[in-house]
């Protein structure tokens, strides 16, 4: 197939696959008329579209496995099991696959387990499994998973029914927060120990026990799944001496293959301990054969060694759970419970209840987990998960929310990153500074609330991004760079002085001129560091390793007023929810909370305000407060009104725009400001060798665009407002130089498309009239004449360009052709582009009307082509190609030479000027501007910039507007 | 690292900035990088799974000073690591697959080629194959689709890599997923 071709089959479709069934089908029929190739071809592709989800699953599996939809493996959904109705697998793993099932006896849900085919078992094998089976469901307590009923399917597979229970294995639960609080762990601990107890009393032995097999559930109870399965399993397996699952939990007789007790799960017991308080295994070794072999010979990685608070009585709990000799171990479970609760109390502190905690770890994550409910449960390879989705704890009251007090701190446009000091009374922020090409620097400023004192700190950072205070006021520290090798957080002298670089990364202010500096993801081990650095001499107090498997993206710190404690934000991406995590100094976790209020953006500010104990919180995307209980440790987010919008109140926030809230809470500062177009006239004098002068003709905080008349003596604006489902714009014309505007009343609503007539005496504009409908419209310069054109697809133009005698060239959306539009009668024209155009960005017709300049681009995107068209014969003439980046306008002038512009690789307009059989010239580049127009003369060019201007405001009443 | 951080973002800066040898020298580092990654995934608990979503976004988190990067920067970067994903995924299935027919030497350790499962081989080596067929008729169409499948990229930055809007990307990956799609079930267009 080539390009063209392509091309066209793809438009057709591009057109067709917006339409319903039945334009569809007239258009087709159409279609085939002209082209029956291009139907069939179309259709082929319109199928593929409808079914591209499902034909392109396998692929997404492939790429995406996390995406990757549940699958039926056993291919049982819809069907009925004895009283089971099957709905879907939720999960597989090493012992069997799950599905979702509706018990029709009982009307209830449950989770059906289904052993895999390997482990089919002979008929003395099947009868020993089905004994015990039934042992196990006999079992009651509430560590251990229940078991409703044992049944077999018609393919002889053995199923299990059980309860769906909520929540996270404990394996899902150490990867994601690795090293475990004390208390949590032991008392996960103490009730696996319990439900072990209850069940080698029945004399049942579990001899796979593992973080996999514990699931904790949302109210704090932990049930252990997949008791006595793994015997049946090791009975299925036909080689001798093969082993099955997971090895670094097997005690030294297990993997010797010698008879088993309950000790066994108890050594398992200390291996999962070992793991929740160290983040490791006690064993190490890349492969199986090497695990086993330290678990039969070696001494565990000594504690001390990993983590230096446990009590000397916890650690020896747990290294007599790993005595290789049975004998040497706890006898029983009950033992081992009594060891465990003694432990327990010692360390449990003031937190107030560890399975409350749990508890609110579970709600917490499940929050974040809320989309992917059911991947829990294929990480279990176990007991189905049910989500509860999360109630937020809403703060709203009844009535309009107050208007914000807002004042204006800069007066610039350039202030940006602002944030306040500690007394209230002065604010830094970051002023941009730009010369005339364009090329912006950056200095820190501070200067009083009212404007007055202003005291430039440093100048010539090349990039910056925040701000803040010491606790002090006696130091600034911002984010910013000074060229690639000097980046990060610096901190400098409020009198003055030069800055110091303090390293690569984020600060926050802890106390007097004690900084945190959070440094993300520092290989090998993704561990990002929150160092405490002192601001006057630069120096290192702590360096807390954040640990994360996988990565830190955005890690950010703040301070809570605990002695030993911060709290963090970190999220994995920048787009993605933050978790707030309490940590210590050595950076163990003690509580984490995923506040419901998703992804904030890249700016957010978080500030503790201790009078009224809440967590004040601000981002491009939300304002919250979040309450947290000191007693508990306990957080709660509750997102609060005023929305964002009401906060910034008809000014815009660009991509960098920041917030500040003040100590107190009460005052938020940010910086945003409007969008501003402004109108330049430039004057184009082509025999001055590379040098234009720009003259600033008016700005608005309405979206302008703007064309200089042929003549070169008006310009006709177009001010673009919004308005509910699109914008209009209103057209009016002014000197050149500026000055009185004559408005041309009847607005358009949404302009596409507008340019001056070759006379001068009319302005022709394209516009959106419905749905993929465009209308071309022709006005005289009062407005008072308008008429109609054409009506177009919208797909059939998407730049007009007029002719004379009101004809006028269309370019459609492919800009792979053009069209002339004439008056009534004298029968359009279409052009399609030769081979070496790629596609028409701008036409100029010629003094003589009779052929178009075009500025195109080459097929492959990497070269700029002019050309010419002969109106009559449709021959496309190339002049010349040159690189670019981009092209711009084109105008044929009345001398007979060409003029036209490209984006340079530097980024800036070049301007050009040729004629047919002649050299190109470059002019040299344009001071200002995007859209540009020309005077047929070429010496007059108008041109417009938008650029936000962004100022520092101050919301004198944020803390009330939170409260209200 | 400080340093490898700021030159990939010195590079990316000069090569948004219109500098080809910028994007020269970007390779190399890239290349190394996903390698590195790759091999530690391999290296992980039993998680073989192919997550070239994951493995270009750990990549640009580890080279580049991310948070200070706006949209079309990272955009280039993860358009470049799709690339180089592409590249290094298919040579390794080419690679795995030669190794499995007994075909010859393979120049490549026998472990680095197990960085695509061997059920997956085919689906890497038949995507490659059809992006190449797309490229010939309409580049910027399989570039959005190397993007999505080889760098996981929103269709915002994917837009923004190859310099068209946000409406013109999602309207050219519809007809490039059709077209896919198509070709994926042994269908050709004439």
């Amino acid at each position: 197939m080539d390009p063209q071709r392509w091309q066209a089959i793809r438009s057709a479709f591009d057109t067709i696959v917006e339409m319903d069934d039945d334009s569809r089908a007239n258009r087709l029929t159409l279609l085939s008329s002209s082209d029956p190739e291009l139907r069939a071809a179309v259709e082929l592709l319109l199928a593929a579209d409808s079914d591209a989800d499902a034909r392109l699953a396998p692929l997404e599996t492939v790429f995406f496995p996390e995406s990757a939809p549940a699958s039926d493996p056993l291919g049982l959904a819809g069907r009925t099991i004895s009283h089971f109705q099957i709905m879907e697998a939720i999960g597989a793993g090493g012992m069997g696959v799950v599905y979702r099932a509706q018990d029709t006896r009982l009307g209830r849900a449950v989770a059906l387990k289904f052993l895999l085919p390997s482990h089919h078992l002979d008929s003395g094998a099947r009868a020993r499994f089905l004994r015990e089976a039934h042992l196990v469901a006999a079992l009651d307590h509430p560590s251990l998973c229940t078991i409703h009923d044992v049944g077999t399917s018609d393919d002889g597979r053995f199923f299990l029914a059980m309860p769906l229970y909520p929540g996270e294995t404990l394996k899902a639960r150490m990867t994601r927060d690795g090293v475990m609080p004390i208390s949590d762990a032991v008392e996960i601990a103490r009730q696996v120990t319990e439900g072990l107890h209850c069940a080698h009393d029945a004399g049942i032995v579990h001899r796979d026990l593992k973080p996999g097999n514990v699931m904790l559930l949302p109210d704090g109870t932990v049930k252990i799944l997949d008791f006595g399965l793994a015997k049946a399993r090791d009975q299925s397996l036909s080689e001798p001496g093969a082993r099955f699952g997971t090895v670094s939990y097997m005690s030294p007789e297990q993997i010797r293959g010698e008879a088993l007790d309950g000790r066994a799960d108890l050594w398992a017991v200390g291996v999962i301990l070992f793991e929740m308080l160290t983040g490791r295994k006690p064993f190490g070794g890349g492969e199986d054969i090497s695990i086993a072999h330290a678990i039969l010979h070696d001494a565990p990685v000594p504690i001390p060694r990993l983590r230096d608070d446990l009590s000397a009585a916890l650690e020896d709990l747990v290294l007599r759970l790993l005595q290789k000799d049975p004998c040497k171990r706890y006898a029983t479970a009950e033992e081992l419970r009594g060891d465990l609760t003694r432990i327990e109390p010692a360390i449990q502190g003031t937190v107030g209840s560890v399975r409350k905690r749990l508890r609110r770890a579970w709600n917490a994550t499940n929050r974040q987990a809320r989309s992917r409910r059911w991947v829990s449960v294929a990480i279990a390879g176990g007991v189905a998960a049910v989500a509860i989705s999360a109630e937020l704890i809403l703060a709203r009251r009844p009535g309009p929310p107050p208007s914000p007090d807002r004042v204006q701190l800069t007066l610039t446009g350039n202030a940006n990153d602002a944030s306040l000091s500690p007394d209230g009374a002065r604010i830094a922020f970051e002023e941009k500074q730009c010369d005339n090409a364009g090329y912006c620097t950056y200095q820190v400023v501070t200067q009083d609330t009212d404007g007055q004192n202003r005291l430039v700190l440093s100048r010539n950072a090349a990039n910056f991004f925040r701000t803040g205070w010491t606790a002090d006021g006696r130091y600034l520290v911002f984010n910013a760079s000074y060229g690639p090798d000097r980046w990060g957080a610096f901190v400098i002298s409020t009198l003055g002085g030069a800055p110091r670089h303090l390293g690569g990364g984020e600060f926050d202010v802890l106390s007097g001129d004690t900084l945190l500096v959070a440094v993300g993801l520092l290989p090998p081990d993704s561990i990002g560091w929150v160092r405490r650095i002192t601001a006057h001499d630069g120096q290192t107090l702590d360096s807390i390793p954040i640990h994360d498997p996988g990565a830190t993206w955005n890690l950010g710190v703040s301070f809570l007023p605990f002695p030993d404690r911060l709290l963090i934000v970190v999220r994995k991406k920048w787009d993605s929810a933050p978790e707030l995590r309490l940590i210590d100094f050595r950076g163990t976790v003690i509580d984490r909370v995923t506040p419901g209020f998703g992804s904030l953006g890249r700016r957010v500010a978080i500030r503790w305000v201790p009078s009224r104990q809440k967590l004040v919180l601000a981002s491009q995307r939300e304002v919250s407060r979040s309450e947290f209980d000191i007693l508990s440790m306990d957080v709660t987010a509750s997102r609060v009104g005023p929305d964002i919008d009401t906060i910034f109140s008809g000014l815009q926030m660009s991509g960098d725009g920041n917030f500040d809230i003040s100590l107190d809470g009460e005052r938020l500062l940010h910086s945003a400001g409007p969008i501003e177009s402004t109108l330049w006239t430039i004057g184009a004098r082509r025999t001055t060798e590379g040098r234009f002068t720009a003259t600033r003709v008016l700005s608005s905080t309405a979206f302008l665009r703007a064309l200089i008349s042929p003549a070169g003596d008006r310009i006709v604006v177009a001010r673009e407002v919004p308005m509910s489902g699109g914008h209009a714009s209103d057209f009016s014309i002014l000197p050149r130089e500026g000055g009185a505007e004559s408005r041309i009343p009847s607005g358009v609503a949404n302009l596409l498309d507008f340019e001056w007539s070759p006379d001068g005496a009319t302005i022709m504009y394209l516009h959106g009239i419905e749905r993929n409908k465009v209308r071309l419209m022709e006005s005289d310069t009062t407005g008072r004449r308008t008429r109609e054109i054409a009506r177009l697809d919208e797909s059939a133009a998407i730049d007009i360009h007029p002719l004379r005698d009101g004809a006028v060239c269309i370019i459609p959306a492919e800009r792979r052709s053009l069209s002339i539009i004439r008056r009534r009668g004298k029968g359009d024209v279409t052009w399609r582009a030769p081979d070496w155009i790629g596609s028409i960005w701008g036409v100029s017709p010629s003094p003589d009307t009779k052929s178009l300049a075009v500025l195109a681009i080459d097929p492959p995107g990497k070269l700029m082509v002019v050309a010419t068209v002969d109106i009559e014969s449709g021959r496309f003439t190339k002049l010349g190609t040159l690189g670019g980046e981009w092209p711009g306008w084109i105008r044929w002038l009345e001398d007979g030479s060409i003029l036209f512009n490209v984006v340079e690789t530097q980024g800036a307009w070049g301007l050009f000027t040729t004629r047919p059989g002649g050299p190109t010239q470059r002019l040299g580049a344009l001071p200002v501007g995007e859209w540009f127009s020309v005077s047929k003369d070429g010496r007059h060019m108008a041109a417009l910039s938008h650029n936000v201007k962004n100022d520092v405001y101050m919301i004198r009443n944020f803390g009330k507007m939170l409260r209200r | 690292m400080a340093s490898i951080q700021s030159e990939v973002t010195g590079l990316l800066k000069r090569w948004s900035a219109g500098d080809e040898r910028a994007r020269d020298q970007l390779i190399p580092l890239v290349y190394e990088r996903l390698r590195e990654l790759a091999h530690l995934r391999l290296r992980g608990a039993g998680d073989n799974s192919l997550n070239t979503t994951g493995l270009v976004h750990e990549a640009y988190i580890r080279l580049v000073d991310a948070p200070r990067l706006d949209l079309p920067n990272r955009a280039h970067f993860l358009a470049l690591a799709s690339e180089v994903m592409r590249n290094l995924l298919v040579d390794r299935a080419r690679a795995r697959m030669a190794a499995k027919r007994g075909g010859g030497q393979t120049p490549l350790e026998l472990n680095e080629t197990l960085l695509v499962a061997d059920d997956d081989l085919e689906s890497v080596t038949d995507l490659d194959e059809a992006l190449t067929r797309l490229g010939t008729v309409s580049p910027r169409q399989a570039l959005l689709l190397q993007h999505r499948y080889f760098g996981g990229l929103s269709l915002e930055e994917s837009a923004t890599a190859v310099g068209t809007s946000l409406a013109t990307a999602k309207r050219e990956l519809r007809s490039a997923r059709a077209w896919l799609a198509l070709e994926l079930s042994g269908e050709r267009l004439h």
